[in-house]
């Protein structure tokens, strides 16, 4: 039983992608002046997707006995699957947002993409890898990446649409209307962030005997989380918005990119005992 | 003693409150927090192994590094002072916060919106329609019903700051009086209160850590996996001359709580081995705690010196090498230079010769690393983090709404605005115009 789900699980990641895969074609058509039924049939193929996708993240999970949380492969698969189902819960209740789906689709397609290809061999778990806070702290990491993604995707839908001709992008909402959102995902991404970051303060202090290590991904962690608050700020005070917002918002989310999947691959991080 | 403001004063404390509430304060002590905890990273930090490498493949740099204070960047003044300044940043605006929530929900005026509408429908029939809409009506303004929706959305920036003050005055009294301690004990040892600890740390209003009673440590028992990775270490511990309620089950990730202290299974255990060694006349009673093997058929291995000579010992989990928990076993070899002996496996009470060493294998146990902390502050500090993020969720994902209705001359004026992310909400007061029949003003 164990070896078929443990078969079946990257079976249905590669079927899955091909949906992403399919449903990015199709919500590309779309945004770049398409039929309108191009964007319901790139839904109905991220959601059947997204079905099995859940099927292989349930099978390895009852499998193995632990949430997708220890192989980098888990890890990848946990968040292009919360980054499609937060976009698929929010993109029909916020204005504009719905053609967000030209990054979010493509995105968990590479996700799940270099998840299979890190291969998705069973890691058993550590001793400290228990508990409720550890579930917090990687839970609103995925819910952060999610935003984060999302808030960006506006930062470059809104940069596109901005220099690019009248006419072009015809379903893309108006810049103003994308700037707020990137603006609006961007402070979720700050919040989410640092509930995974208290989340894993209080795990590290079950775990270690101590809330706080100045391990890399902690300190990069806290960057990260100060350079999104910075993002708000200047935003909120400064009155930054358009472009210049738009890139500096780039630019806290290739550093939460680092942060997530490059610093624990730092010698002398507790995280690379685990993801190396 | 203190006389009545003068000008002067005045001034200057407006000139500070205005210092303190600036948003290039703000800024800048987020940017520096922000510079200061990046260049922490990159600066190898004193007492890691970065920092050894550092000082050993180039002395110079390290030295000057540390003269100015950059390998503890944490540590350090500035650090702290910028902290400091958003603290008292952060307090400010905390203030300041209060009063404009308190002013946009209890005292308003009337917008000049230009999102408004006239309808034939009466008050009521609006107030309905509102109501639908998750409306609450709060009182009346300049003649207007007022109506609110998503109020809370407007104390999320007060929610918010109060959390950052609260944490940071938190994380003071945490970092200060936090106080840590490591012990190495084997089975049936008795740590007593006053010995010295193998490593103790603590902020800089801490007092040194006392237990209140003789600890010791009755089993140490890890569980491994099949592929020999550690899957859970559980020791017993009892403190001595206290009541049956003070022995303590801990495990990796769950410790457990004794008076103010709290103490924690590490992932650092094995077996001791205690030898008896004669060299020449001389009779020498060692003790070797050593690292539980990473696998079967990988052993532990550690060496004690005499001078010159070296006494290397080789320690596998299991004799037969069929398991991670069995019968460890010993191996010795005496070295001096580059000769070695053979080596020679030892059995508890079994003697043997190595090179010029006579080794007596006397008693083996199990050594497991404890942690003892205490600390005050936490609570608080957890509860400012999560005010911070409360707060940030009702700016960032609830947007305040407000309308005002008035009733004039048989038509009713409404007067719809956003207070803030108004471009992601404004199909609201399309939706409104269309259900209250409304004609837009203008």
């Amino acid at each position: 039983m164990i070896d078929t789900l443990l078969m079946l699980d990257p079976q249905f990641h590669v079927v899955a992608v091909v949906f992403y895969g399919a449903a990015t074609v199709l919500a590309i058509a779309w945004v770049v002046g398409g039929r309108a039924s191009l964007a319901s049939w790139a839904r109905w193929l991220v959601l059947a997707g997204l079905l099995l996708h859940t099927f292989g993240l349930v099978a390895r999970w009852t499998a193995i006995g632990h949430g997708p949380y220890v192989s980098r492969y888990e890890v990848l698969s946990a968040n292009a699957w919360v980054a499609i189902v937060l976009f698929e819960t929010v993109a029909s209740r916020l204005k504009g947002a719905k053609s967000l789906a030209v990054i979010i689709y493509p995105a968990a397609l590479l996700l799940v993409g270099v998840g299979l290809y890190t291969g998705p061999e069973v890691e058993l778990l550590p001793p400290t890898f228990s508990g409720i806070w550890l579930v917090l702290h990687v839970t609103f990491y995925f819910l952060a990446f999610g935003t984060a993604l999302a808030a960006v995707g506006a930062s470059v839908f809104y940069l596109l649409k901005s220099r690019s001709a009248e006419g072009s992008f015809v379903r893309v909402p108006a810049p103003t209307d994308l700037d707020a959102l990137s603006y609006r995902f961007g402070g979720l991404a700050f919040a989410f962030w640092g509930v995974g970051m208290l989340a894993g303060a209080v795990w590290a202090y079950y775990a270690w005997g101590r809330f706080w290590g100045w391990d890399p991904v902690e300190t990069w962690s806290l960057v990260t989380w100060l350079a999104f608050g910075l993002y708000l700020h200047l935003r909120r005070f400064f009155g930054w918005k358009n472009a210049k917002a738009a890139y500096l918002l780039i630019i806290c989310f290739l550093l939460a990119d680092g942060t997530l999947f490059f610093t624990s691959l730092i010698d002398g991080s507790l995280h690379a005992v685990y993801f190396k | 003693m203190f006389g009545p403001v003068g000008a002067g004063d005045r001034t200057v404390r407006s000139r500070l409150w205005r210092f303190l509430l600036s948003r290039r304060t703000a800024a800048w002590s987020l940017s520096l927090l922000l510079c200061l905890t990046a260049l922490g990273y990159l600066v190898p930090r004193q007492g890691t192994p970065r920092a050894e490498r550092l000082m050993a493949s180039s002395p110079e740099s390290a030295t000057l590094l540390a003269r100015l204070g950059l390998d503890d960047v944490f540590g350090s003044v500035i650090f702290g002072a910028v902290l400091v300044l958003v603290l008292v940043s952060a307090t400010a605006a905390m203030i300041h916060q209060a009063r404009i929530v308190w002013r946009r929900t209890f005292r308003t005026a009337v917008p000049r919106s230009e999102y408004a509408f006239d309808t034939s429908c009466p008050a009521d029939g609006v107030d309905a329609v509102l109501r639908t809409h998750h409306y609450l009506r709060v009182g009346t303004v300049e003649g207007h019903l007022r109506y609110l929706c998503h109020p809370w959305g407007l104390w999320g920036g007060l929610i918010l700051h109060v959390g950052l003050v609260v944490a940071l005055v938190a994380g003071f009294v945490a970092l200060g009086t936090e106080r840590r301690a490591i012990t190495d004990l084997a089975v049936g040892e008795v740590y007593e209160p006053g010995m010295e600890w193998a490593y103790e740390e603590g902020g800089w209003l801490s007092s040194p850590l006392m237990l209140d009673s003789p600890l010791v440590v009755e089993s140490v028992e890890p569980v491994f996996w099949p592929t020999d990775e550690v899957r859970q270490v559980t020791s017993v511990l009892r403190f001595l001359g206290a009541s049956a309620d003070d022995v303590l089950t801990i495990q990796v990730n769950a410790p457990q709580r004794h008076r103010d202290l709290t103490l924690y299974q590490s992932q650092n255990f094995g077996h001791t081995f205690l030898l008896e060694v004669a060299y020449g006349d001389e009779v020498m009673r060692l003790r070797a705690d050593m690292p539980w093997p990473t696998g079967r058929a990988v052993p532990s291995y550690q060496d004690i010196t005499f001078g010159d000579d070296r006494l290397q010992l080789r320690y596998y989990a299991d004799v037969e090498q069929e398991g991670m928990v069995g019968s460890p076993t010993i191996g010795a070899r005496y070295a001096l230079g580059e000769e070695r002996s053979d080596v020679a496996t030892l059995t508890i009470g079994q003697s043997v010769q190595v090179g010029p060493l006579d080794v007596t294998l006397v008693d083996v146990l199990r050594w497991t690393r404890i942690s003892v902390v205490r600390n005050h502050g936490i609570a608080p500090l957890f509860t400012g983090f999560f005010l911070i993020i409360f707060g940030s969720i009702l700016i960032y994902g609830v947007v305040p709404r407000e309308v005002y209705v008035m009733e004039h001359g048989g038509a009713t004026t409404v007067t719809w605005r956003a207070l803030r992310f108004r471009e992601n909400v404004m199909g609201e007061f399309d939706d409104l115009l269309a259900e209250c029949h409304g004609r837009r003003s203008v």
